[in-house]
């Protein structure tokens, strides 16, 4: 296989995966582990957020998120939008949790205001406390092959809409996660759920 | 209109893109840019007062003061690079007004006309251009340069020296152009090096490397290239690998190819110039026959070479995600994922 590749193209054999894509692979006997760190502490250093206090959640629970009370008054610096974009392949690629509160963010987006500008902080503080985090995948049997949750929440999010969440769990590390503003809005919790589980379907 | 915006007049659609061109007054170019909203113009005011207020323009330039009206530019057919534009008396509602938002005075209701001037900037000037905007939001790391003049005068210049000998090298060995005489009415394409220091885990200083990149950015869609896009792999693709892995106690190998790029074929005919600071001095041009980093249907001509490859050898592509091959006899399987030019390999023996 390797000779096939190598017999149309000039290669450079790396051996053992150490890095693809700024993913962080480490390989042991019994377990893989996936990490960001790098590229975490990079954003990190960039932000001037090195060597900040870590906070125990990425996004405060007592803040209510609101629009920007200001108005349509908009923003012409897209440092917001650049750090959250940073932040979501963080939440896409390595951080589950994070994707809650970078999918929240992200709806303000367009006029930005203090209080987002801040939850943003907020969550590289979090970062920081998390960075060398990562996710394992255990060679162990005694785990499921493949097993997912999904959840919704009722009518939290602006103008009456739910939010989803689902993850997919394999070798007991997660493969597949998302969370969401539903599209459509329901009229009950049981409503909200059954959309949550069809969008993970 | 955002606060950082500003007036500018109108000229043509740009050749095969999504862009305008568009005249800057104040410095007397035609640019071209994507980012633009046309507006509604204000009332017109009188021609007598802006006649007077506007005596830079007159001094600078055969610009002719129209009375009362402006008239609307419409862009003439385009034919190879020279455009003319056709002044045509009507009202002022649909066309937008040549004004800086600094210096509103100097040309309110007056249209210098296009039909004396000669396009100022060809395309490759406006390369040029292009570039210093790119500079000017680069961010530049300690480690990278960008541009050779810089590498001439750094201290570490013998060994960029060193590593753009060793590109050429590469370059001559792939076969990337062949030298033409210039066909008439081609506007080459330009090129420039980048250099970047390679480090290892630990920071120390690898080697030097630089790489010669075409400027895909003056390239024309439908002219130098119809399609652009590339498969690339799920994030979702590679932890499952990485799960199956770690049950399966899979073997894991990462290859990556040299000069990826280099090895596909460009079915266009892209024109470029020699490269920036090894010039031949006879004028020759090059004509691409292999992908050269940097133009804009590299990655989806270096996927397709892959993608050809792989299955002579018989390896099977998912339909759910293009980048992974399969290929298994009996209970050994092998799975390739692919991302560009890194490979990651999985397989159940060894020998695989």
């Amino acid at each position: 296989m390797r000779t096939d590749v190598a017999k149309e193209w000039k290669v450079t054999d790396l051996g053992e995966p150490q890095k693809i894509i700024g993913i962080e692979i480490t390989r042991s006997p019994e377990c893989i582990t996936i990490s960001l760190s790098k590229y975490i502490k990079s954003i990190l250093h960039k932000e001037g957020h090195e060597h900040c206090n870590p906070v125990s959640t990425p996004l405060d629970p007592n803040v209510q998120l609101v629009p920007n009370p200001d108005g349509e008054i908009r923003n012409c610096s897209n440092s917001f939008a650049r750090l959250l974009g940073e932040l979501q392949y963080v939440a896409n690629t390595m951080q589950p949790d994070i994707s809650y509160a970078v999918n929240r963010l992200a709806s303000y987006t367009a006029n930005p205001s203090l209080q987002h500008t801040t939850a943003l902080k907020c969550m590289l503080r979090y970062l920081s406390g998390t960075r060398s985090l990562g996710i394992i995948y255990k060679a162990d049997n005694k785990y499921p092959n493949f097993i997912g949750y999904t959840d919704a929440s009722y009518a939290n999010a602006d103008k009456r809409k739910s939010i989803l969440g689902y993850v997919f769990i394999a070798s007991s590390g997660a493969i597949t996660w998302s969370s969401k503003k539903q599209v459509t809005k329901a009229l009950s919790l049981t409503e909200a759920e059954y959309i949550a589980m069809s969008e993970a379907a | 209109m955002l606060p950082k915006s500003q007036r500018r007049a109108y000229v043509r659609y740009n050749k095969g893109s999504k862009a305008i061109k568009f005249y800057n007054v104040a410095t007397k170019n035609v640019l071209t840019a994507r980012n633009y909203h046309f507006l509604n113009p204000v009332d017109p005011t009188p021609p007598e007062e802006l006649a007077i207020n506007m005596p830079r323009l007159e001094n600078g330039g055969p610009i002719q003061c129209e009375g009362g009206e402006n008239p609307p530019c419409k862009g003439g057919e385009e034919e190879g690079n020279t455009w003319k534009v056709i002044p045509k008396k009507r009202t002022a509602s649909d066309l937008d007004l040549d004004i800086d938002l600094e210096e509103p005075q100097k040309t309110r209701g007056v249209r210098p006309d296009y039909k004396y001037m000669n396009d100022p900037f060809p395309d490759e000037e406006e390369a040029r251009i292009i570039d210093v905007q790119e500079k000017a939001f680069a961010v530049i790391h300690d480690d990278d340069c960008n541009n050779l003049r810089k590498a001439k005068v750094s201290p570490e210049w013998p060994e960029w020296k060193q590593a753009i000998e060793t590109e050429l090298d590469q370059l001559k060995c792939m076969g990337t152009w062949k030298l033409v005489e210039k066909p008439p009415g081609v506007i080459p394409i330009t090129n420039k090096f980048v250099f970047a220091k390679k480090r290892d885990k630990e920071g120390k200083l690898q080697k030097y490397k630089a790489r010669l990149v075409a400027k895909g950015c003056a390239q024309c869609p439908g002219y130098d290239f119809l399609e652009m896009h590339s498969p690339v792999i799920r994030v979702e693709t590679i932890r499952l690998l990485l799960a199956v892995a770690a049950k399966r106690k899979l073997y894991i190998h990462q290859i990556d190819i040299k000069g990826a790029y280099l090895n596909s074929i460009l079915k266009e005919k892209v024109y470029m110039k020699q490269p920036e600071g090894y010039d031949d001095g006879t004028g020759c041009i090059c004509l691409l026959i292999k992908t050269l980093y940097g133009l804009k249907q590299a990655g989806r001509e270096w996927n397709h070479e892959f993608d050809s490859k792989m299955r002579k050898h018989r390896y099977a592509c998912l339909q759910s995600d293009p980048c992974i091959y399969m290929w298994h006899i009996g209970e050994d399987f092998a799975i390739i994922a692919v991302w560009v030019d890194d490979l990651l390999i999985f397989a159940t023996t060894i020998n695989l």
